[in-house]
């Protein structure tokens, strides 16, 4: 009998475990009103990046598909550039090059920027002092021209675009994080966790890092956006891979026919503004929602 | 049969340097530990008491080497502690253990009850995912968490402070330890649940007599007398006052015992009213540049001289140790 | 020595290196790449015995120390390589330009300061329906990439409306002087200069914004108002004064992202700066005058955050004493 009760006790709770945390998610949404807007548009940008290949009639890059600097009309609702590509066609893929080059070098800037906050954060002394040197030095250099230089140099090839964004980013990351590690490594679970007798490492690892992530999401997504941003920079010059649409490289060829043809600039440009606004709002929504809920705790 | 005492601590001093002259050496220091030296038994209930800044968490951090001592020896068991490597104190941290202050904060807000305690046994022993599981249900029935499978998979910010000490409480006794120091227990906690956790102590000090040395922290004088047997009086990291909790309270030596135990409130308004009323002078004067010679004598009613040309030795009164000149002859 | 002196040579002290590691770090790149660093040194050249002499200069055959050292002392002399695509040293080439980018700069950074630190302070004093807006327009303002702005910018206005010119600093084919030239500079720079301002305007309004609420909680405004100051007053002499430090700060050391912002707007705009001649070197692939505007332009960007820091602590003077 007493068994039966715990165990219906025991299920009411998982019940309401699992509609508290619906409750809990949806509150989310509802009190912070640019969070939910940059979320819908990010969501509606992958979801366009995902199906691009389905809601496209035309391969990207190819040329000739139509006369040379048409307006838009049916068919190319974008009109077509100069070398007769759908503008269209190329702007959703050109989602997808920003999507993954965003993501990608972010990741790079993760790994690198990560290791090094940590290590700086958690063991104190010259270490330390030597790291933050190099970190602050490296984030008065300005981002963007190095990357110009690293692409220009080791070539113009998507995976060095990625690799060369992945790799001014970090100082940035470091930074946050080796704030993060030296407010928690103070903390007093952290050293009960040493009076229990746990290495540095399974500390860094199990204790301290668990509760530095979440600042760490925020700025991420923030620097998705600069990544994005960089390589549509990048593309603007001229620098870019000529075999993956970019939405830099568009505005690149457009710039030379503002005059003739408005909407070679307008429809890459606008997209990729939808996609930063987008990105703003969600990172921004992020660091509202995580700030009053540390304090509440 | 143990010929040496469970714990000593001998000489122990923890200067912490200050400020960040451009090439290193400082010249200030705060004294936050002073040449602290005392030595427990098994069985035995050591109460520090001082107010915030006397040292006293510093003390119990550095006899569990979870700070360094600037210089000093701290003996556990008759290993000393401080030449250990950190691989060794390690292995030997189960036997030492800690209470913390505040019970929210030493709980790691990301991990579950289960993995809390279950911790411990995995990083010091083989035991299985299952065996431990039931070590947990063990002690957390032990500490009064009922029913232990509910509290399994709850979060701290889940439990009540009450729950929560416990729940410190069953992490710190797991792997038996030799020594246990509570660190201010109960101050973090509601008034109404403080009762429950003291006596949660006392049972368990209670049922390890034989094994357990134990040191409890705090301010209030009044719960050191509940839980223990001998205490220590600290005064800006220098200990004034050592003997029983009891005759402490009844008699105390020192100025400034007298004074900590003059505040204790006394339920008999006619005791109250009549015993001899010391008024807490002064504050505390900073650690860094503390007094000349005792570090009491600002305060003092009874200051003499003496008092402010050289600190006072520990003088031996009736099995009690008292710094203070007025006992010196 | 007062305590200025001290700290401005403390900065100093900071700074230096990080010039130097901007020196090292595009000698290493070079190094590292693949293929022979002579070409990326020296630009695709066809001529062999220009290659040869540039090889001879630069030092290339011997090891990579004495290279080092050719290398720093032409920086130092100001020699930062030779453009054979158009017959004139590289630093030659971003002197001339510099003042142009630095017009375009500093009067796009004096626009959106004031603009922004206006708006930013109403936006604070008025919360509600004015404020989201504002807030919003900022957001939005921040976010869009300037060279696209840029563009429809100049489409709209120049194309379309042909209110302004399409680009470059003077008009071609006249030849003005005094008051007529300085008109004519300041008509073509109307349209990139607002573009450039733009995203600096809705960061610093962000900013001010923020800074205001902040200092507007504070006791000392209270007792403003219990004394019976107007508002206006209040908000503009009291708060923004205490406000505005945080505000100064951001935006000088936002000099660098400025200066990038600056590089992409003069390519749309054809303003003659370091922008665009970064822009036509890319295009003709005249690596060494890439190169140079990247060392200059993070030279310059490290001095200006030099500058700012230096200010910065002539204001506040609890900074000097750290």
């Amino acid at each position: 009998m007493k068994m039966n009760n715990q165990g219906a006790a025991y299920t009411y709770h998982l019940k309401n475990v699992g509609l508290q945390l619906v409750y809990k998610t949806s509150k989310v949404f509802r009190l912070n009103p640019r969070f939910t807007v940059g979320f819908i548009i990010v969501l509606v940008v992958i979801i366009l990046a995902l199906v691009a290949p389905f809601i496209t009639w035309y391969p990207p890059l190819k040329t000739l598909v139509g006369k040379p600097f048409t307006p838009p009309v049916a068919l190319q609702p974008f009109g077509v550039d100069d070398l007769g590509r759908d503008i269209y066609t190329n702007v959703l893929y050109g989602i997808r090059t920003s999507l993954i080059v965003g993501v990608s070098s972010v990741t790079i800037s993760l790994a690198i920027g990560i290791l090094i906050g940590v290590i700086a954060g958690y063991y104190s002394g010259l270490l330390e002092d030597v790291l933050m040197r190099i970190t602050d030095m490296a984030l008065i250099i300005p981002q963007f021209l190095l990357a110009l230089v690293i692409v220009a140099i080791f070539g113009q090839n998507f995976q060095n675009i990625i690799i060369a964004i992945g790799i001014v980013s970090w100082p940035g990351i470091a930074r946050i994080m080796r704030a993060e590690f030296l407010s928690i490594k103070e903390r007093p679970f952290v050293e009960a966790a040493k009076a229990v007798g746990l290495t540095d490492v399974k500390i860094i690892f199990e204790e301290i890092l668990p509760n530095a992530i979440p600042a760490i999401i925020p700025y991420a997504v923030l620097q998705v956006n600069t990544a994005i941003l960089v390589e549509a920079g990048l593309g603007f010059l001229g620098i870019a891979d000529p075999n993956v649409p970019s939405l830099g490289l568009m505005l690149n060829t457009a710039q030379q026919y503002l005059v003739r043809a408005w909407f070679m600039a307008f429809f890459p440009g606008l997209v990729l503004s939808i996609i930063v606004i987008g990105l703003n709002l969600l990172g921004d929504g992020l660091i509202e929602y995580l700030n009053p809920r540390l304090r509440k705790r | 049969m143990r010929t040496y005492p469970l714990l000593r601590v001998e000489n122990v001093k923890k200067y912490f340097p200050i400020g960040r002259a451009l090439f290193g050496r400082s010249k200030q220091y705060v004294k936050a530990v002073d040449d602290v030296y005392f030595s427990l038994d098994v069985g035995g209930s050591l109460g520090i008491v001082g107010e915030s800044g006397s040292g006293k968490t510093t003390l119990a951090k550095l006899v569990l080497r979870l700070l360094e001592p600037t210089s000093g020896k701290v003996y556990l068991d008759n290993i000393d502690l401080i030449s250990l490597s950190n691989k060794e104190i390690r292995r030997l941290r189960p036997k030492m253990q800690m209470i913390f202050q505040d019970p929210m904060a030493s709980l790691n807000p990301r991990k579950k009850i289960r993995d809390i305690i279950g911790q411990v046994f995995k990083i010091h022993t083989d035991m299985s995912d299952v065996e431990i599981r039931e070590r947990v249900i063990d002690l957390l029935e032990k500490v009064g968490l009922t029913p232990p499978e509910l509290f399994l998979d709850r979060y701290p910010h889940e439990l009540s402070g009450g729950q929560r000490q416990r729940v410190c409480i069953a992490r710190a006794i797991a792997l038996n330890p030799k020594l246990l120091i509570a660190d201010e227990p109960v101050s973090a906690l509601d008034v109404s649940v403080r009762g429950q956790i003291v006596k949660l102590l006392l049972d368990i000090f209670e049922k390890y007599k034989n094994e357990i040395a134990y040191i409890v922290i705090s301010h209030d004088i009044a719960l050191i007398k509940s839980i223990c047997k001998d205490a220590l009086v600290m005064y800006l990291g220098k200990v004034v006052e050592r003997g029983e909790v009891g005759k402490i309270i009844e008699e105390p030596l020192h100025p400034y015992s007298q004074m900590l135990i003059s505040s204790i409130p006394v339920p008999d308004p006619e005791i109250a009213r009549n015993r001899k009323r010391i008024p807490i002078g002064g504050e505390i004067p900073s650690l860094i540049n503390p007094p000349k010679g005792c570090y009491f004598h600002p305060r003092c009613p009874y200051v003499m001289d003496r008092c402010r040309e050289k600190m006072p030795p520990l003088i031996d009164v009736d099995n009690r140790l008292v710094s203070c000149y007025l006992y010196s002859e | 020595m007062s305590p200025l002196m001290f700290f401005i040579i403390r900065r100093l002290i900071q700074y230096v290196p990080m010039i130097l590691v901007v020196i090292i770090v595009t000698f290493l790149l070079v190094r590292l790449a693949p293929g022979d660093p002579t070409y990326i040194l020296v630009g695709e050249v066809a001529d062999e015995s220009f290659v040869k002499a540039m090889r001879e200069k630069l030092g290339l055959d011997r090891p990579l120390y004495d290279q080092f050292i050719i290398y720093i002392s032409n920086v130092f002399r100001g020699d930062l390589g030779y453009s054979y695509l158009r017959s004139e040293s590289v630093a030659k080439l971003i002197v001339e330009r510099i003042p142009a980018t630095l017009l375009l700069v500093l009067t796009a950074m004096f626009i959106s300061a004031l603009v922004g630190i206006i708006v930013g302070t109403i936006a604070a004093a008025r919360r509600g329906a004015v404020d989201l807006t504002l807030s919003t327009l900022s957001i939005i303002g921040i976010s869009i990439p300037y060279f696209w702005l840029g563009q429809i910018i100049l489409i709209v206005f120049a194309v379309w409306l042909g209110i302004f010119p399409l680009g470059g600093m003077v008009s071609v084919g006249y030849e003005y002087q005094g008051l007529q030239y300085f008109l004519d500079v300041l008509y073509h720079l109307t349209l990139p200069a607002m573009t450039l301002a733009i995203f600096n305007i809705a960061f610093t309004t962000k900013i001010t914004r923020g800074s205001v609420l902040e200092a507007l909680t504070q006791d000392y405004i209270v007792t403003a108002r219990a004394k019976g100051i107007p508002e206006s007053r209040v908000v503009f002499r009291h708060a923004l004064r205490n406000a505005l430090i945080p505000v100064v700060t951001y935006t000088g050391f936002n000099t660098g992202v400025l200066l990038v912002g600056a590089i992409l707007t003069e390519t749309v705009f054809a303003w003659p700066g370091m922008g665009s001649l970064l822009y036509d070197s890319i295009r003709l692939r005249d690596y060494p005058v890439v190169l140079g505007i990247f060392n200059y332009g993070s030279i310059i960007v490290i001095l200006a955050n030099l500058i700012v820091d230096v200010l910065y602590g002539i204001i506040d003077p609890r900074i000097r004493l750290r």
